[in-house]
């Protein structure tokens, strides 16, 4: 098992502010998985994604990555383990100002040390200079190597995101709404990009998607999840357009019916930043 | 129709409960004017006599014809370049100081972590240490720049040495914590992104906050430097050389010409400077960090590619102003320099705190108080006076194509000669101001409450022409044609709608000027710094660290007025 996810709960804010993002979710990713998670805006997918890569801590429940337990880990330990956990975002989160390959370089931050990052922003080693540059082979951006990254397009963007995940190494790659921002036939681009990276290098793929289409097209296992509870788990051949949407539906209604249709959870919000947006307020 | 109303209502408006809000400021303004007055000992009527104006007439009189004469103009250049100088090493010094201050003061890498709600971790062992530079920086901040040159004069001696390190020490406290509230404003989302696949502190500065904040680091570094000449040639006034000190000997002097001839080489580097500046500003955005054409090689090896030339300049001037700045081997290896500074601070830290003298604190700080509020007073009146022929009413232009040649030339004449005079106000630092008055009035309060309203006058109104001419103006348009005088236009269309703009200045210039109360009597100004000075002139360090925990009181409670919060309580 890469993750075992059990019962794992997310809380934020205090008292009145109080509001669950994640709640009781058990999943296990075995390695080489492609998984994709759909679910409405503020059903907890992001937060989800969050808990995996170790940047939020579970108020609840264990989660245990490679059979290790991410919040009991020291400081290095888990520098260790985000190392080999790539992370894609809806934003690209790139570095601004810094250029493409050196945003690629950026990738392998994990693997230096303190003398080889200062030997390697002053000028980067040959070796790792040929990875990158493979890296953005892949994702088909070689010719931008120059560019800073403001300057390129939101689907180049989004691939540079993807060669810097790469650059990583990783042994899983969660990808957060990666194609949100991007138009129907990028989107599918991206998409079979990642896929077909993640199966050349034999990496588990987690993915979290809006679009119920493209999610039955590029995935062989979908969970759904719906204010931050997981609503189903099943191999893709055995879903249909119908019942996804109706995941979207049925969430809507609930709302709906306890007058709360896609309400942003207010105050509570801000202290949080954006990793509880939208969550249910139970 | 609606559009060519005016939007905000005249503050002496007559609609209901309106009015009462209107008149709260002014009044408050106006009690706290009187109560000035009235505690400070400075007769206001000194400041409407006509024997003031025409003895400050007089002095600007005697200033012509400037002194061009070849030895002194050998003279005035040397002290350019030593003032010069002075603020390139210590610039220098002060940013290659603040850079790892800032850093270590950066809120999100030590204290606070990079984001609300990725609990745990972001505490570091360093987080005190971080907590103490940062507020470290700010005790050094509340202290002018012109007393600590005052101190290391006295500990060092006179000369450019002690007022190179007087600039080096406070702009290392500005710049620390500018650096740091960069690095703490840069985008988060990447950061995370480099935290998530496992950076360390130093990789997620170096490839994430740093590559960020670069175009805004080099820009604020400039702008310091801008300043730093500034301050530079005002710091000669204690005796650490340049300018200023050539200024105030020949103030002294009566030779009233020399002190023209050095004010034209101060115009001129300044001048000088902000041109060299805004074409490096500009070279530094035209050349984007990378392109497509440009070659292989990290970071380090771009940058030196690409500013070579810049690089090389740079070098030379800053090699070559070492000497006149008083940064030689002999004046910092000397062994007796760090004695006396040591033995001086030692003195420093016993201050006075007898009942009778910490009475007669109180009271300087009040008049410091007053001379700021005062000077505030008369520089927005000064200023509102002048500003309304300095503005140019757009809409009024094609209108007075129409008018006849004569009348045309008249009123570019009441333009430019309301400008220029503004300008000149303004360009005159407080400091020389305060010289200048104090040759008029004579020493204390009053001369500097004049100064500091002669140079809030010009400051204050270019930014009310300014406003004035950016307010809408189609009220303008719609006055003009109903038959109004652009005066009565500037009164009835403008001045209501630039009004809260203005107000706001006047607030934010007051805080500025508590400031430089608080160092206006070091030149004769009186308050604090005045007492401050004749005290280190005695060597009676006692008092002097009294006086300058009160500036720094003084100060650090100015800094609470301008916090946002406190204006907006104020302006309601």
């Amino acid at each position: 098992m890469i993750y075992s996810l059990n019962k794992v709960g997310k809380e934020f804010g205090e008292g009145r502010h109080r509001s669950v993002a994640v709640r009781d979710v058990t999943l296990h990713v075995s390695p080489g998985e492609q998984i994709t998670l759909v679910g409405p805006s503020g059903s907890g997918k992001t937060t989800l994604f969050r808990l995996m890569n170790g940047s939020l801590l579970p108020s609840s429940g264990k989660l245990l990555y490679c059979q290790t337990d991410l919040a009991a880990m020291s400081h290095r330990q888990l520098r260790e383990s985000r190392r080999r956990i790539g992370s894609i975002y809806q934003q690209h989160y790139l570095v601004a100002g810094m250029s493409v390959l050196a945003n690629t370089l950026s990738g392998a931050l994990g693997r230096w040390g303190m003398v080889s990052t200062l030997r390697n922003l002053a000028s980067p080693s040959a070796v790792e200079m040929e990875r990158a540059e493979r890296c953005l082979e892949a994702v088909g951006l070689a010719d931008k190597r120059r560019f800073r990254c403001e300057q390129l397009s939101g689907g180049q963007q989004q691939r540079l995101a993807i060669a810097r995940t790469l650059m990583q190494e990783p042994e899983v790659i969660l990808a957060d709404e990666p194609v949100a921002s991007l138009d129907p036939v990028l989107s599918n681009e991206i998409l079979e990009l990642l896929v077909r990276l993640a199966e050349e290098t034999k990496v588990t793929l987690l993915t979290s998607l809006h679009q119920v289409d493209l999610a039955l097209r590029h995935s062989k296992r979908i969970v759904g999840l719906r204010c931050g509870e997981i609503a189903f788990d099943a191999p893709t051949r055995d879903l249909d357009q119908r019942s996804l949407t109706q995941l979207y539906r049925s969430a809507r209604e609930r709302d709906a019916a306890t007058g709360r249709l896609s309400q942003e959870s207010g105050g509570a919000s801000h202290g949080a930043d954006s990793g509880q947006k939208g969550a249910c307020i139970r | 129709m609606a559009q060519t109303l005016v939007k905000r209502a005249p503050a002496f408006a007559d609609t209901k409960g309106g009015s009462i809000r209107a008149w709260r400021l002014p009044a408050f303004l106006a009690a706290l004017l009187l109560w000035a007055t009235w505690t400070s000992g400075i007769d206001l009527r000194l400041l409407l006599s006509w024997q003031t104006w025409a003895a400050l007439f007089d002095f600007l009189r005697r200033l012509f014809p400037p002194d061009f004469s070849v030895s002194f103009l050998g003279t005035a250049l040397r002290a350019t370049w030593m003032t010069f100088a002075t603020a390139v090493i210590a610039t220098t010094a002060s940013s290659l100081v603040a850079l790892p201050l800032g850093i270590l003061a950066s809120g999100r890498l030590w204290r606070t972590g990079i984001n609300a709600s990725t609990n745990s971790r972001t505490h570091s062992w360093m987080a005190p240490l971080s907590w103490l530079v940062l507020h470290g920086m700010g005790v050094v901040r509340s202290i002018p720049d012109l007393v600590w040159a005052l101190l290391f004069v006295a500990g060092i001696g006179l000369g450019p040495t002690a007022g190179t390190l007087a600039l080096a020490v406070s702009y290392t406290a500005l710049l620390g914590r500018v650096y740091a509230d960069v690095f703490d404003e840069t985008d988060v989302r990447p950061i995370e992104a480099l935290e998530a696949l496992g950076a360390t502190r130093l990789q997620v500065f170096l490839f994430g906050i740093l590559p960020q904040s670069r175009a805004l680091l080099t820009s604020y570094t400039l702008y310091s430097f801008e300043c730093s000449v500034r301050s530079a040639a005002v710091l000669g006034f204690v005796g650490a050389g340049g300018l200023g000190y050539e200024i105030s000997l020949s103030m002294r002097l009566f030779e009233f010409p020399q002190v023209l001839t050095l004010m034209a080489c101060f115009v001129l580097l300044l001048f000088l400077v902000d041109l060299v500046s805004r074409g490096l500003r500009a070279h530094l955005k035209e050349n984007p960090e990378t392109s497509s054409e440009s070659t292989r090689g990290g970071v380090l090896q771009q940058h030196l590619r690409r500013h070579w030339l810049i690089g090389l300049v740079s070098a030379a001037i800053l090699l070559l102003s070492l000497s006149p700045a008083g940064i030689t081997p002999q004046s910092l290896l000397q062994s007796d320099t760090a004695r006396h500074l040591v033995r001086f601070a030692r003195q420093l830290l016993s201050p006075e705190t007898s009942a009778s003298f910490l009475r007669e604190v109180v009271r300087l700080a009040l008049q410091t108080i007053s001379i700021s509020v005062i000077g505030t007073a008369t520089g927005a009146a000064l200023g509102l006076l002048l500003s309304l022929p300095a503005t140019r009413l757009r809409a009024a232009r094609h209108e007075s194509l129409d008018r006849s040649w004569s009348r045309r030339v008249q009123s570019e004449a009441v333009f430019w000669s309301a400008r220029m005079t503004l300008n000149l106000l303004r360009a005159i630092p407080e400091l020389v101001w305060v010289l200048i008055c104090v040759i008029a009035v004579g020493f204390g309060p009053f001369a500097g409450s004049i100064a500091l309203g002669l140079h809030t006058g010009g400051v204050l109104g270019k930014l009310f022409a300014e406003t004035l001419e950016e307010s809408p103006q189609e009220q303008v348009e719609a006055m003009l044609a109903l038959g109004a005088s652009p005066l009565q236009c500037i009164f009835w269309a403008l001045l209501p709608q630039a009004w809260p703009m203005m107000r706001r200045y006047v607030l934010l210039r007051w805080d500025m000027n508590l400031r430089a109360a608080t160092i206006l009597g070091l030149v004769g100004g009186g308050g604090l710094g005045q007492a401050l000075y004749n005290d280190v002139q005695l060597a009676d360090y006692g008092k002097v660290s009294t006086l300058i925990a009160a500036v720094m009181v003084l100060v650090i409670g100015s800094d609470w007025l301008s916090r946002p919060s406190a204006q907006l309580e104020v302006q309601t």
